[in-house]
């Protein structure tokens, strides 16, 4: 119960786009097509939930016995960087379409906060580390959710008469805003 | 009241003419026969210019099993055989024009008399086949390919459309009122070639007249339904639909669930070729509309120059829009030296006030359209890609399963003209299809 | 202090492991001249050439022997190593330009009926193939125009499509658009085009277009360069690369159905240098050069069309043209 409550949490309650306002970049920079969003989704489940896995460890097992908890920051970036190197040599060659689509974006994860986001609020919230492997993987669902919701309304968006002012990204951060808005709904759900 | 889902209820307007009895149109001088009064293969004509022709001789040969020939609507000399305007596509299509010569003789032989129910099944096809008879409901498919289903999809349930869902025609109710005998015979003629024992004739209940005199006439074995008004409940899909429940399948035919379709003018225009060997050269058609001083309803010949029958009908006046056909589904005419065809159910004459040229906005997703869809689809996703040519996404939006009825476009609050893009999208798709089999 | 570099130098090592390690498990093989190809680009991802990024791109231009030379950064130095790389020469041919072949405005064509409709000018053409009557011209409802991703295009107050020619690309999408090929891309260089396509004989073109090409075929006689043809049926068109820019078609064109970009500018002679040889007057079309042997000549201006002529025959490079 105390796991679907946390995934719960991270997905829906306190998404991590739609609340926190982390990884706006890929958000907007992927959502254009479903298909492209939902394989970001999934390459960011991966690099988040090992993200997690391995930056805990290395905080609690190497950072904080010596010490060196002022490094917590570059540390965490250098263990994200190598797995999204790591992920994108992997769907370099699983899925070669998908990796063109994906394009500039792929490699931003790295520098995307949600990321780095989650592996500093497992430190924060002083999660064990089931606890934060489940926190991630319910983080980076609530951000596939969200990105392929958008996606979805990017679509539609393409085939309306939208005025020439607010063409592009004004009327996505407009819609983004509002799904945000509807996302508030679930405050409250878990205590 | 049986009914399908969807539709709409546009005002009837048949109050213009639904009262006028048949009146005959006097002969032309000068008859236009187009060689293509039919979906399907082209026929080639048989004769030359120069030729003698009589009333009822065939002029063309079909080019194909789904094709079909026409036949001289009368007497006279072949005067030209060239392109004109044919009133369905706008475009430049053959035409044999033929000058009559005032005596209206028969073909020899003809009109027969013969007893249709003491021949056989494939012997009535065949003289249907040869007698040029097409769908005249106004989409004129060829009847005889109608009635040839392949074995293993046998037709049990024969429908008589006697609905006449469009605004302002009245055709087949006054041929429902004044010959209700060529249709009842004409129906078990087509009985006896599908080999059943029992019909179905619906009729609008907007015709309680023609619904009463019906019941009275028909035999037990012909069952008349009272429909629900509602348009385009004429449609053979939708009468199958509500009559029977059974829905025929996307891309498919009614005889995938063991129906057909027959409008009632064609009908009586089978037991006129079966009974008398008369092929089809004339049809009753409803002239009418605000900008037509005279309505009627005209016994026509095929190939009447449509200025003499506006003349008959006493003249234009404020007209705006004509167009063949019903208002939903008709076809607006640019030229006025077009003729009458056999599928030409009406002439609607209209004034501006009549029709509707206002201009279009965005589709603002209200879903009335939806609603309307008798066939369920989207039309609103539909006129939005139509907006951008995306007829690839369209085709998964079931494009092709739209039969371009016109409710999504009537009931439409920003006014979009849905169909026409979506005859738009299918033209794209035929010419890449075109382009496909050619690479 | 040495710890903190140990760590981050340790997990640094270590993580370089594994990438090293899983760059070889997970290699994936590139076609060794899309290495090449990527090298020649500029590597800012920033998706002008309409693809995800350099790499999607370099791929593109290997895989595709159609594709075209679509990045804007790349100088021309750039576009011919590319073109060496993979064997094909890349767009470092001519620029090119669209060209409305239509003079057709609604004041001087029959329009057969009132269109209602959206405004496009592929959605008229389905009805009854459009409202004009020439099933050649220009239906003036501004397909072209709103398909332009450069807004290079604009409709005219004549009804018909004007081609700003600073915007234009030379991308072709207005060319796309028009559903009866109007619009056709031509040369940037070239000076003369003829605005008509029309295959309908003269007497039926008079019968619904004042302007368009009746197929007299005096442009063709006229033509010292063979440069301009009406083959069977068919309009007159020019062969840019014959054309000499002389003008002369355009001289004699009875409908003024061509059109020229710039009027050809005016020559004179030099007079310090004329040896009065007398080539010129000779070759001039229209007899616009005068006087005696052994003398300087003289440019009748008025007569003179521009066309040049003179000027390549002069053996004493004597004659130049005037300023514009």
């Amino acid at each position: 119960m105390h796991y679907i409550l946390l995934i719960v949490g991270a997905a829906l309650v306190n998404n991590f786009v739609l609340s926190r306002f982390l990884g706006i970049c890929p958000f907007i920079g992927v959502s254009k097509r479903i298909d492209t969003a939902f394989g970001m989704g999934m390459a960011v489940i991966f690099v988040m939930t090992l993200a997690s896995f391995v930056t805990w460890l290395i905080n609690y097992y190497l950072l904080d016995p010596l010490g060196l908890q002022y490094l917590q920051t570059i540390a965490f970036i250098l263990v994200i960087a190598s797995l999204v190197q790591l992920v994108e040599m992997i769907i370099q060659r699983v899925s070669l379409p998908l990796y063109q689509a994906l394009g500039i974006y792929l490699p931003l994860i790295t520098t995307n906060c949600a990321v780095l986001g989650v592996a500093i609020l497992n430190i924060q919230l002083k999660y064990n580390l089931l606890d934060a492997c489940i926190f991630a993987i319910g983080a980076a669902l609530g951000f596939a959710l969200a990105l392929v919701i958008f996606a979805g309304m990017r679509e539609d968006l393409e085939l309306n008469n939208i005025p020439r002012a607010f063409r592009g990204t004004p009327i996505a951060l407009i819609t983004a805003g509002i799904l945000s808005l509807a996302f508030m709904g679930f405050s409250g759900l878990v205590k | 009241m049986k009914t399908f889902k969807g539709g709409i209820h546009p005002p009837e307007n048949k109050i213009l003419v639904k009262d006028n009895a048949i009146v005959e149109l006097p002969l032309s001088k000068v008859f236009f026969v187009p060689t293509q009064q039919h979906l399907g293969a082209p026929a080639k004509p048989v004769v030359n210019t120069g030729d003698t022709v009589k009333r009822g001789q065939v002029l063309t040969e079909p080019m194909g099993f789904v094709s079909a020939a026409v036949h001289a609507p009368t007497s006279g000399t072949v005067k030209e055989i060239t392109k004109r305007v044919h009133p369905v596509t706008g475009l430049l299509a053959p035409y044999i024009i033929i000058e009559a010569d005032g005596k209206d003789e028969w073909a020899p032989g003809l009109p027969l008399e013969r007893d249709p129910f003491s021949m056989t099944a494939k012997e009535l096809l065949n003289i249907i086949r040869l007698s040029g008879i097409v769908g005249m409901g106004g989409a004129t498919f060829p009847t005889h390919v109608k009635l040839s289903p392949p074995k293993d999809k046998p037709i049990h349930t024969f429908i008589i459309n006697g609905a006449e869902c469009e605004p302002y025609l009245a055709a087949d109710y006054r041929l429902m009122l004044e010959q209700p005998e060529r249709i009842i015979d004409g129906a078990r003629v087509v009985m006896k070639v599908l080999g059943l024992d029992s019909a179905i004739m619906a009729i609008e209940a907007n015709k309680p007249d023609a619904i009463r005199l019906m019941q009275e006439k028909t035999p037990p074995e012909i069952k008349v339904e009272p429909m629900k008004v509602k348009y385009p409940q004429g449609a053979e899909k939708h009468l199958i639909d509500a009559l029977t429940g059974r829905q025929v399948p996307s891309g498919g035919l009614p005889m995938d669930v063991g129906a057909l379709v027959h409008n009632a003018g064609t009908v009586a225009a089978i037991w006129d070729a079966c009974a008398l060997g008369i092929p089809l050269i004339e049809r009753i058609t409803s002239v009418t509309g605000q900008g037509i001083n005279q309505p009627k309803n005209i016994k026509v010949r095929i190939g009447t120059p449509l200025k003499e029958v506006f003349e008959f009908c006493g003249g234009l006046n404020d007209a705006a829009k004509i167009i063949f056909g019903g208002p939903m589904m008709g076809i607006a005419q640019y030229c006025e030296d077009v003729p009458v065809m056999k599928g030409t159910s009406g002439i609607l004459v209209l004034t501006e006030q009549e029709t509707n040229l206002n201009s279009y906005q965005s589709c603002i997703a209200c879903g009335r359209c939806i609603e309307a869809c008798p066939m369920r689809l989207v039309p609103s996703m539909l006129s939005r890609l139509g907006e951008r040519s995306m007829w690839k996404e369209a085709l998964d939006f079931n494009l092709l399963d739209c039969m371009e009825c016109g409710s999504c476009t009537y009931v439409c609050p920003a006014n979009r003209p849905i169909v026409h893009f979506v005859k738009y999208l299918k033209t794209l798709q035929r010419e890449a299809k075109a382009k496909g089999k050619e690479a | 202090m040495m710890g903190a570099m140990l760590m981050v130098g340790g997990i640094g090592l270590v993580a370089a492991l594994i990438l090293g390690i899983a760059s070889v498990t997970f290699a994936v093989k590139m076609d060794p001249r899309e290495k090449a190809v990527l090298d020649q680009l500029p590597g800012a991802n920033c998706g002008a050439c309409g693809f995800a990024g350099c790499v999607a791109f370099a791929h593109e231009l290997t895989a595709n022997p159609e594709a075209e030379m679509a990045c804007p950064a790349v100088n021309k130095d750039g576009v011919e190593a590319i073109s060496d790389i993979l064997g094909r020469s890349l767009g470092a041919g001519d620029a090119m330009i669209a060209f409305v072949r239509c003079k057709g405005s609604p004041a001087d064509t029959i329009t057969r009926y009132g269109y209602v409709g959206p405004e496009d000018c592929r959605t008229a053409q389905i009805i009854a193939g459009g409202p004009k009557a020439c099933q050649y011209g220009c239906l003036g409802l501004g397909s072209c125009v709103e398909a332009c991703p450069f807004d290079a295009m604009h409709m005219g107050e004549d009804g018909l499509p004007h081609v700003n020619e600073d915007k234009c690309t030379g991308c072709g999408k207005c060319a796309d658009a028009c559903p009866r090929e109007i619009i056709a891309l031509i040369s940037r260089s070239a000076n003369f085009g003829v605005r008509c396509i029309s295959q309908d004989s003269s007497k039926e073109m008079k019968q619904y277009c004042k302007v368009g090409c009746i197929k007299c075929r005096i442009c063709e006689n006229t033509c010292p360069f063979e440069a301009i043809e009406v083959t069977q049926g068919n309009a007159a068109s020019i062969d840019q690369e014959k054309c000499q820019k002389c003008g002369l078609c355009v001289s004699v064109c009875p409908t003024g159905v061509i059109s020229s970009k710039q009027p050809p500018r005016k020559v004179q002679v030099i007079a310090e240098k004329c040896k009065g040889c007398g080539i010129c007057a000779q070759v001039c079309p229209v007899d616009a050069i005068s006087g005696k042997p052994k003398e300087p000549y003289v440019v009748d201006i008025s007569k003179c069309i521009g066309c040049g002529m003179c000027i390549e025959k002069c053996p004493a490079d004597a004659i130049e043209r005037l300023a514009g």
